[in-house]
C-alpha cells in the first residue's frame, strides 16, 4: 500500500532488552522443576514414591492369588415334568415314618 | 463487477503461498531455547522482538502494554522452554502467544486511558514523511484492532492470510476480510485527507 511508503512500524525501546531478558532469566530461577528433578533433589519425595510403588506392586501382587472358591453344586438336568431331587428320605421311607400317624 | 473483484481476492488469498514466514533463520535458536539454554534468548529476542513489539503495539494501541506482551512472551518461554520443542514455525508461535497475550492486556486496560503512542514512523527519521506517519497513525487507531492487526501481520510482517488466520485464532476468509475492509478504511480516510 502506497501509503506506508517510507514509514515503518515503530521499533521497540531499546531499553527493553535488558529488562526482558532480566525478566526471563528470573522465571528460569523460579522455573517449578519436573519429577525427576525432583526425585533426584529431595529424598522425602524419593522415599513416598518407593513407597508408593511398592503398595502398587503388592497390590498387583495380592490381585494374582487365585481365590479358593467351593465348586459349585449343580443338580442332574430334569425336564419339566420330573420333581427335583430332594435331599432326605425316599418315599418308601417317609411312609414308613407316617404310619403311626396315619 | 464488485463481486468479481471480491471473488478474485478471496482467489489469491487462498493461492498465497502457505508459508512466507519460514522458520529456517529461527532453527537453531529455537532448538537452543528449547533445550533450556538461557543463553540463547538474546538471539531469539534480537531475531523476533521488534515483531512481536509491533504486533502487540497494533493490536493494542500502547507502547507500554506491547512491551508487556513481549516480556509475558519471552518470560512463558523461559519458564516453559519445552513449548518450543518441535514447534515448525517458531515466528508464528511466537506472534500467537503474542496475540493471546496482548488479548490478555487489552481485557485488563482501562478504556477511559488515552494513549497517543505512534504505531508507524518514518523510515530512518525522514522529516517529509513524519506528518504522514502522524496521520497515518490517527487513521490506524480509529480501526477496530483485529483489522489494525491484520494489515501489521500481512502487510509489514509479511504472513499470509493464512498465518495470519493461524495467529489470529479466525478463519482465514475472515483474517483477509479484516485486512481488506481495514485497508479500505484506511484509504478512504487517508485519500480524504490527502
Amino acid at each position: 500500500m502506497s501509503d506506508f511508503d517510507g514509514l515503518r512500524p515503530a521499533e521497540p525501546p531499546p531499553e527493553l532488552r535488558g529488562r526482558v531478558l532480566a525478566a526471563a532469566r528470573e522465571a528460569v530461577g523460579s522455573r517449578s522443576p519436573g519429577l525427576f528433578e525432583l526425585l533426584v533433589a529431595d529424598r522425602a519425595v524419593r522415599i513416598s514414591v518407593a513407597v508408593v510403588s511398592l503398595l502398587f506392586i503388592a497390590h498387583l501382587l495380592v490381585d494374582r492369588v487365585p481365590v479358593r472358591t467351593s465348586a459349585p453344586v449343580t443338580a442332574p438336568a430334569a425336564d419339566e415334568a420330573s420333581v427335583p431331587a430332594e435331599p432326605g428320605l425316599t418315599a418308601a421311607e417317609q411312609i414308613d415314618e407316617l404310619e403311626p400317624a396315619l | 463487477m464488485a463481486d468479481a473483484r471480491v471473488l478474485e481476492g478471496w482467489i489469491l488469498a487462498l493461492a498465497e503461498p502457505e508459508e512466507r514466514l519460514r522458520a529456517d533463520d529461527l532453527g537453531p535458536t529455537v532448538e537452543r531455547v528449547a533445550r533450556g539454554d538461557i543463553d540463547a534468548l538474546g538471539p531469539l529476542y534480537d531475531a523476533v522482538a521488534s515483531e512481536i513489539f509491533a504486533a502487540a503495539l497494533w493490536r493494542t494501541g500502547s507502547r507500554a502494554d506491547a512491551a508487556d506482551v513481549v516480556q509475558d512472551v519471552f518470560v512463558k518461554v523461559a519458564a516453559s522452554p519445552g513449548l518450543l520443542r518441535g514447534v515448525r514455525h517458531a515466528r508464528r508461535y511466537l506472534l500467537t502467544m503474542a496475540h493471546r497475550c496482548a488479548i490478555d492486556r487489552g481485557r485488563r486496560a482501562k478504556p477511559e486511558v488515552s494513549i497517543d503512542d505512534a504505531l508507524i514512523v518514518p523510515v530512518l527519521g525522514d522529516p517529509e514523511r513524519s506528518l504522514d506517519a502522524a496521520r497515518v497513525t490517527q487513521a490506524l487507531r480509529s480501526l477496530p484492532d483485529a483489522q489494525r492487526e491484520a494489515i501489521y501481520l500481512h502487510h509489514f510482517a509479511g504472513c499470509s492470510f493464512r498465518e495470519v488466520a493461524k495467529i489470529t485464532g479466525v478463519p482465514t476468509f475472515t483474517a483477509a476480510s479484516r485486512y481488506r475492509l481495514g485497508i479500505a478504511r484506511l484509504r478512504a480516510m487517508l485519500g480524504g485527507s490527502r
